[in-house]
């Protein structure tokens, strides 16, 4: 059976300014060749800090970026080889939540065309009638009533605009939703009832989530399996319990360790050192500089191995 | 005598009383946790701590620090405390630093102003400001700007800048929200080490719980402008007698996933029913009665006091929890 998703060696360049008017512009590798899969009705969260091409790799999967090389193939479907129409017929089943509800939403237009608006654009052929049936249907879906179709985004609190937001992705029922960092912005009373309602949809709908956050407890509650990501590269990845039980590349364990932990009598524990910044040995591990267990053989880039069943990591010593 | 007391303080804006009678105090060398979601109004008690409440806000209480009177006093008043005895690290290290000055003149600034320095004496201390918060001259010149550092870099100089003038309280208002979490801990480690090397006490403010266990001694919870629960804390977390600190705890991802150990993702987090009232609504008796699991009939008629639930720990509760913390 053909995974929902399938990325297969993604790599994406963006060009710098040039310094001068005839020099060659230079390049920033913001994805060295990701490959991952996500079953359909499966989680897959993806996490890393600022940086690490966590949102670059979202905007591939959506068909928002080209990648420079490599597959991204949702149902089967290459979406970098498709023509436009062929693309735009495939957007369908996929959508986006984004991190802001304040800034996705548009301050202008009431709910009732905010939700609709894929629908209007993806979906032209569906009637008046069926596209407010629809509308109605989704934000009863995501436990808003039918009378805030008519209202206006300023109209709603921050957790009330990520359900209209919802809503809205859930509007073309796509099978894929990619959700990046979808409750950073909101307190954390109401982080749990989105989360809570994103569990609720994906046992209700059947959907897939692509799960992308800094925060690893979230993670933790929602997705089904993880990748690590470190500076464009997956360093891990397996399913969730494991890798937050028996974490095996110390960039993991490190993240872990850092996550303050609500508990005054487990104070102090070992803490990563310095930022996320390309350096090391050219070819090697890339995050050599900042390991801990760094020793001479890390000058040669360790490949994404399966340590455990169903776990890889991308260390030698792991 | 307290460094800073806090006495009834209550901010009303337009006529709306964002913040009922919030009372503390803190010790030299005392770190003072201050826990809350978004308009509980920690925010708020910082801006008025030092004195930069908005325009058209009125504030009634005490604050005093080192016994004398701030409330009130006369802008002149003010700008010897502000920066120079009460320092404040913000939230957003993106706004707070000045894109068209170089690090070192906006640490420089406070000596200068404050302690009088001449110039090169105000650079010779932002320099050192500087290397202590982690940024060394050699790597870091203080010629640099603001658009050539990251997040946790730029965090490190707004800490400088509040460290310049050797502040007796420092004031940090969600220093690591916008940052990421292996930053987060590099940062919050230094400002536990320089409150402890320089006897100066620490105000943390943050709606996260993991950060108030980490870094502080003593700890409020706030709720809709109100302290509903205070003491050291260890004894807090130990015990959680008011039913909105326990909520909080049980909502939060990190709890969670410290419960769920090896169990197979998919469980639903404990949620709060309901929303923070609306300032401008709310209710008459405990502000928490509507969204409270064990609400009874006398939590609504009247505000309930802070009541004593272990040594130094109270809850401004009428039915508090003794089992066992959550």
């Amino acid at each position: 059976m053909t995974p929902l998703l399938e990325v297969t060696d993604l790599k994406r360049d963006y060009a710098l300014p040039r310094r001068r008017l005839f020099e060659r512009p230079g390049s920033v590798r913001a994805l060295h060749g990701v490959s991952f899969a996500v079953a359909a009705g499966e989680s897959f969260g993806i996490v890393g800090e600022s940086g690490c091409g966590k949102s670059t790799l979202a905007r591939a999967v959506l068909a928002l970026e080209h990648p420079t090389s490599g597959t991204v193939r949702l149902l089967g479907h290459d979406l970098s080889t498709l023509r436009p129409r062929a693309l735009k017929a495939m957007r369908r089943h996929m959508s986006m939540v984004f991190q802001d509800p304040y800034g996705s939403l548009d301050p202008r237009h009431r709910i009732a065309r905010i939700v609709a608006e894929p629908m209007a654009s993806l979906m032209p052929e569906v009637g008046r009638a069926e596209r407010a049936e629809r509308v109605r249907e989704a934000l009863s879906e995501v436990g808003l009533g039918a009378a805030a179709a008519g209202r206006y985004p300023h109209e709603f609190s921050g957790g009330q605009r990520q359900r209209v937001a919802i809503a809205r992705a859930l509007i073309t029922r796509p099978e894929l939703v990619v959700a990046d960092e979808p409750v950073s912005a909101l307190d954390v009373s109401v982080q749990a009832q989105v989360l809570n309602l994103m569990l609720d949809l994906r046992e209700r709908l059947g959907l897939s989530y692509l799960f992308i956050s800094h925060d690893l407890s979230v993670v933790r509650c929602v997705t089904d399996r993880v990748a690590v990501m470190y500076l464009g590269r997956i360093v891990e990845t397996g399913p969730t319990a494991e890798i937050f039980a028996r974490p095996r590349h110390p960039y993991t364990q490190a993240l872990l360790d850092a996550v303050p932990c609500p508990d005054p009598l487990r104070r102090g524990h070992r803490h990563a050192r310095g930022e996320p910044a390309p350096g090391g040995s050219p070819g090697g591990c890339p995050y050599a500089p900042r390991c801990p267990r760094a020793a001479p053989a890390c000058a040669q880039a360790p490949a994404l191995l399966e340590k455990a069943p169903g776990q890889a990591a991308a260390c030698h010593f792991a | 005598m307290p460094l800073l007391d806090v006495r009834e303080l209550s901010v009303s804006i337009g006529g709306v009383r964002l913040l009922d009678g919030v009372s503390f105090a803190i010790e030299r060398g005392d770190s003072l946790g201050v826990v809350g979601e978004s308009g509980c109004g920690k925010s708020l008690t910082a801006l008025a701590l030092m004195g930069l409440l908005p325009a058209g806000a009125t504030a009634t209480g005490s604050i005093r620090l080192d016994g004398r009177e701030l409330l009130g006093a006369p802008e002149r008043q003010w700008q010897q405390v502000r920066g120079r005895r009460v320092a404040m690290v913000f939230q957003e290290p993106m706004t707070a630093l000045n894109p068209v000055r170089t690090i070192g003149a906006q640490v420089a600034e406070g000596p200068r102003l404050h302690l009088g320095l001449s110039r090169a004496d105000a650079e010779r201390r932002a320099v050192q400001a500087l290397e202590r918060v982690g940024l060394p001259p050699g790597r870091f010149p203080p010629t640099l700007y603001p658009h050539q550092l990251s997040g946790g870099q730029r965090q490190r100089v707004v800490i400088a800048i509040a460290l310049a003038c050797d502040p007796d309280l420092l004031i940090a208002d969600e220093p690591t929200t916008a940052l990421d979490v292996t930053i987060q801990a590099q940062i919050l480690d230094l400002l536990a080490d320089l409150a402890a090397e320089r006897d100066m006490a620490l105000m943390m403010i943050t709606h996260d719980l993991g950060v108030v266990a980490e870094t502080t001694d003593r700890m409020l919870v706030m709720y809709a402008g109100h302290v509903v629960e205070r003491g050291p804390t260890a004894e807090v977390f130990r015990r959680m007698a008011h039913p909105y600190t326990r909520g909080l705890l049980a909502a939060s991802p990190h709890a969670a996933a410290g419960r769920m150990g090896n169990a197979p993702p998919g469980l639903r987090l404990p949620t709060i029913p309901g929303q923070v009232p609306d300032p401008a609504h709310r209710p008459h008796g405990c502000p928490f009665a509507d969204r409270c699991a064990f609400v009874t009939d006398g939590c609504r008629a009247v505000p309930p006091p802070e009541i004593a639930v272990g040594p130094e720990h109270t809850a401004a509760c009428i039915h508090p929890r003794s089992e066992g913390a959550p």
